[in-house]
């Protein structure tokens, strides 16, 4: 994806209350209620299509496959995610973590081979870029799965 | 005329906008989970570049072999759509029982949509009973997966993908579906649903009973 695709992008995810979907907003906006989360952070990072480079499906699945295994072994609590189009025609599977910060989400993302990753705060939706500090901000709005 | 022309174009734009932006979301994803939502379902070659892509998704409390005859049977003049009847199958009731003579739907036939029964989605592709293609290569596909849980339930994922043919009649479908689809289809999964499990659970009794006697 480029930074605008990453800028546009819907984020849905299986939270433990349930599935919850979150579309960037104009900054400073937000509709909806943000979930009862340590730290008020949620970090969305996918292994798929590293590089910006479109993968046979199986090889995502393998990536994202090593992808959980790292969680596991960092004892990180995550939930099923995936980021798309507004249109839902690309979609990429990831994982929505919780309990970290900005660094190590930006540090996993970048050892998966990801250009970027998303926060979601009570306050932004936010694109990362993992290999540098550059930040994209913007409000959003959250949808009933 | 101007007068009532510019509350008109507001509301337009105001209604076009709010659908944009909570409705076509729920609408596109409605049920279905994040690893759903980014899979990979049969038929989905079949339409490359979408401009409508809708997965949904609904638990089953039975297992797929139980809910695919329901599916295989449904269609106008046969055991109706599951959903609103006096909207997608002339009034009559759909049906509350499998029925036999239905049960051989194969790649080639057309599930029927219209009164007389002989128009309707084709065919493409079946396995069963773990998924089913509708529709037409290039134009527009309707997938239905059926997919087994470990503790027994079904997870049934529907996806429609159609590309829009702005130059073509069709459009007025696509446009049709694009407003109305997620309200057929929302009740229809819901009834299948509710259909599967009550047969399911009294299936269970038999062979509970049968055990004991």
């Amino acid at each position: 994806m480029s930074w605008d695709e990453y800028v546009r992008a819907v984020v849905r995810i299986e939270l433990a209350d349930g599935l919850v979907q979150v579309a960037p907003a104009p900054p400073g906006s937000t509709a909806g209620t943000f979930p009862d989360v340590p730290q008020d952070a949620v970090y969305v990072v996918t292994a798929f299509n590293p590089a910006g480079a479109v993968r046979p499906e199986p090889a995502n699945q393998r990536a994202n496959a090593a992808l959980v295994r790292r969680l596991e072994a960092d004892h990180v609590t995550c939930y099923e995610a995936c980021g798309g189009d507004p249109d839902w025609t690309h979609t990429e599977a990831g994982f929505a973590l919780v309990g970290v910060d900005e660094a190590y989400a930006r540090a996993l993302g970048r050892e998966f081979g990801q250009d970027a990753i998303f926060e979601w705060t009570p306050t932004a939706l936010s694109v990362l870029a993992c290999d540098s500090e550059r930040r994209s901000s913007a409000g959003w709005i959250m949808t009933a799965g | 005329m101007r007068s009532r022309a510019l509350p008109t174009l507001l509301a337009t734009s105001t209604a076009a906008m709010v659908y944009a932006r909570y409705g076509r979301p729920w609408q596109l994803t409605w049920g279905s989970t994040p690893g759903e939502l980014s899979r990979s379902l049969p038929g989905d070659d079949l339409v490359k570049r979408p401009t409508f892509n809708a997965t949904r998704a609904i638990t089953i409390a039975a297992p797929p072999q139980e809910v695919w005859p329901w599916l295989v049977q449904v269609g106008v003049t046969r055991a109706g759509w599951y959903s609103y009847d006096i909207l997608d199958n002339l009034g009559h009731h759909s049906a509350r029982r499998i029925i036999p003579e239905l049960q051989n739907l194969a790649p080639g036939d057309i599930v029927p949509m219209s009164p007389n029964g002989k128009a309707g989605i084709n065919v493409h592709s079946m396995d069963a009973p773990h998924s089913m293609v509708w529709g037409t290569p290039g134009e527009s596909t309707w997938t239905w997966l059926l997919d087994p849980a470990a503790d027994g339930t079904t997870r049934l994922i529907s996806r429609v993908r159609s590309r829009y043919n702005w130059r073509s009649p069709s459009i007025l479908m696509s446009g049709l579906v694009e407003f109305t689809d997620i309200w057929m289809m929302r009740k229809m999964m819901m009834n299948l649903r509710d259909r599967a499990e009550e047969r399911w659970v009294q299936t269970q009794a038999t062979q509970r009973a049968g055990v004991l006697a």
